[in-house]
């Protein structure tokens, strides 16, 4: 194992700070998230209400920002942890299918994979949404489902070449049928690259999630996102700065770190970059 | 007892860029007895290993007959092709690439037993084992990865995993020319043995002469998708009919410079033609040195001359 750089070190305690903050949430949080009250709606940090500490201070309805935050903070890695999911199973799939079948399939897969990459992403999922409606589980398909096609492209491109070596035409020979051939010589070898993509997707989905969840048709209230949480605050910017600076940071740095750690993992993955 | 391999007008051709077809292989007949190695030999391109690969079935060949232990392969259903592929094994050129780098290689060594059914669990790691002390490895080995290996030890193993469902005939495509000159021998000589333990027959394909005469029986000289000259071992190198015979085995260097300088010089001059416009006639006759008018128009008849098969007007 190459070591790890301070740097680095760094980018994955975050990392691990925002998983755990997410998962914990329930524990960590001082107050209930969603409880409103009138007498102490936009505090700002460290202000004092009967004995308790508003770190972060309230929002317009009185709730504390911090613990919306942090129940925030689960929506989006939600979010982009299952629809990641969704369109990596989706894309690879396809991509596998394509580049092992060649002709036809791969012909009309790929053709379907431009056409969806010719269509901006958001807009779909703005459009989708609306009809859809908004909601967890239909952001959830959304989000999967319009962002499969990069993964299919990395997929199809890493099965037309792995399809050829010989240790696949060596396990024909051994009696393996097509199921074992693809999940158990081909996905393995070609999963290097896939994890480099999803990492990557994974930082987009959470803008994603934000983005859609401030124009109202991601996460509704009053449950919080930091997409809405943002979006409410937005007209108390001048009087209550922290309504959107604190979630907007927490934004920022979560990607940013989803991001340098994906540009890492790449170079891991890399064997063109092994043993700089 | 019916032959492990038994080629009737063999031919695979590809599709071709703008028509004429690719003729890879194109009408080869040949068979091998148990127990014998044949040496399929020839220049880069002659169509040895499309033949090779053709034998197991990866590629479908386009007419004549493959009949393995005497069940016919060309047109055969899957299950017929997936059954056979169990008597039939391969050895492939580049150990490299011919381990799957993210299985161990007991994992790989074991594959073929398991995805028959044949052993699982406590069974077939002893039978892993087993195949990994035959091929002279260890069978602590069983859990590393194809990268802890070395390039002779790689084929060692690929080996072991052709030897795993015990094939009436392995195929060997270049099995050592990726290979470091200093294990060439240990794995040529393991091969040798372990053929022989075994009673396998022996499809070996190389270019490399030096390597066939270690181990064949009979040699097969392939050209431009054609077989030229089919011999018993000592009377191909003793006495080759076929002039392009006679051309590789003068392009052999020989250890002792005055043998190599007593030599008979046999240059052969230009290209390989391409397989998708042969020439007519005998296809060598483009760069034959004793072609004669006939060469140029009639495809040479197939003869023996004593023990030997030629595909030449002009041999005697």
């Amino acid at each position: 194992m190459k070591r790890i750089s301070p740097g680095m070190a760094v980018i994955l305690s975050l990392l691990a700070i925002f998983a755990l903050a997410a998962a914990a949430a329930p524990l960590l949080s001082p107050f209930d998230p969603l409880r409103q009250s009138l007498l102490m709606r936009l505090r700002p940090p460290g202000a004092m209400v009967s004995g308790k500490l508003l770190l972060l201070g309230s929002d317009d309805l009185g709730r504390d920002l911090l613990s919306r935050i942090l129940y925030g903070a689960r929506a989006s890695l939600l979010v982009a942890a299952l629809s990641v999911s969704v369109s990596l199973v989706v894309g690879t799939l396809l991509g596998m299918l394509a580049g092992w079948f060649r002709g036809w399939t791969a012909i009309l897969v790929m053709r379907l994979v431009d056409t969806m990459l010719s269509i901006p992403a958001i807009l779909l999922a703005v459009i989708t949404v609306a009809v859809l409606g908004p909601g967890f589980l239909n952001l959830v398909l959304v989000l999967g489902l319009t962002r499969w096609p990069r993964y299919t492209r990395v997929a199809y491109a890493q099965t037309l070449q792995v399809a050829t070596l010989p240790y696949i035409r060596a396990a024909e020979m051994a009696g393996c049928g097509p199921l074992r051939l693809l999940l158990r010589h081909v996905l393995p070898n070609i999963a290097g690259p896939l994890v480099v993509v999803a990492t990557s997707e994974f930082g987009l989905m959470i803008l994603f999630e934000a983005g859609l969840s401030f124009l109202g048709l991601g996460i509704q209230p009053p449950y919080p996102s930091w997409g809405s949480i943002m979006s409410a605050g937005r007209q108390y910017v001048a009087r209550a700065w922290w309504l959107t600076v604190f979630p907007g940071m927490c934004l920022f740095v979560l990607v940013l770190c989803v991001n340098v750690f994906g540009d890492w993992l790449r170079d891991r993955v890399d064997p063109r970059a092994q043993g700089r | 007892m019916n032959a492990p391999l038994d080629l009737h007008d063999l031919h695979v051709h590809f599709p071709g860029r703008g028509g004429a077809p690719i003729r890879a292989v194109d009408g080869v007949s040949l068979s091998i007895a148990p127990g014998e190695t044949l040496g399929l030999v020839g220049e880069s391109g002659c169509g040895k290993s499309t033949l090779a690969n053709a034998v197991v079935g990866l590629l479908p060949p386009t007419s004549g007959s493959v009949r393995v232990l005497g069940t016919e392969l060309v047109g055969a259903s899957r299950a017929t092709l997936r059954a056979m592929r169990a008597r039939v094994q391969m050895v492939f050129q580049d150990p490299v690439t011919s381990l799957n780098p993210r299985m161990t290689v007991g994992e790989a060594i074991g594959e073929p037993l398991l995805v028959r059914n044949l052993f699982r669990g406590a069974a077939l790691r002893t039978e892993v084992a087993r195949l990994l002390e035959e091929v002279g490895l260890r069978p602590s080995q069983a859990g590393n990865y194809p990268h802890q290996f070395s390039g002779g030890q790689r084929q060692r193993v690929v080996i072991a995993r052709a030897l795993a469902l015990r094939p009436a005939l392995l195929i060997c495509d270049e099995p050592v020319s990726a290979l470091d000159v200093s294990v060439r021998a240990q794995v040529l000589n393991l091969l040798v043995e372990l053929q022989a333990q075994h009673g396998m027959a022996n499809l070996f394909v190389s270019h490399d002469l030096a390597v066939v005469r270690h181990v064949a029986d009979r040699v097969a000289v392939m050209y431009l998708g054609r077989l030229v000259e089919l011999a018993p071992r000592d009377a191909l190198f003793a006495t080759p009919r076929h002039p392009y015979t006679r051309a590789l085995l003068a392009a052999v260097p020989e250890p002792d410079p005055v043998v190599q300088r007593a030599k008979p010089h046999v240059p052969l001059t230009g290209e390989i033609p391409s397989p998708a416009a042969p020439p007519p006639g005998c296809r060598f006759h483009t760069r034959c040195p004793l072609a004669i008018a006939r060469c140029r128009s009639e495809v040479p008849a197939w003869r023996m001359i004593g023990e030997t098969g030629v595909a030449c007007h002009v041999a005697y």
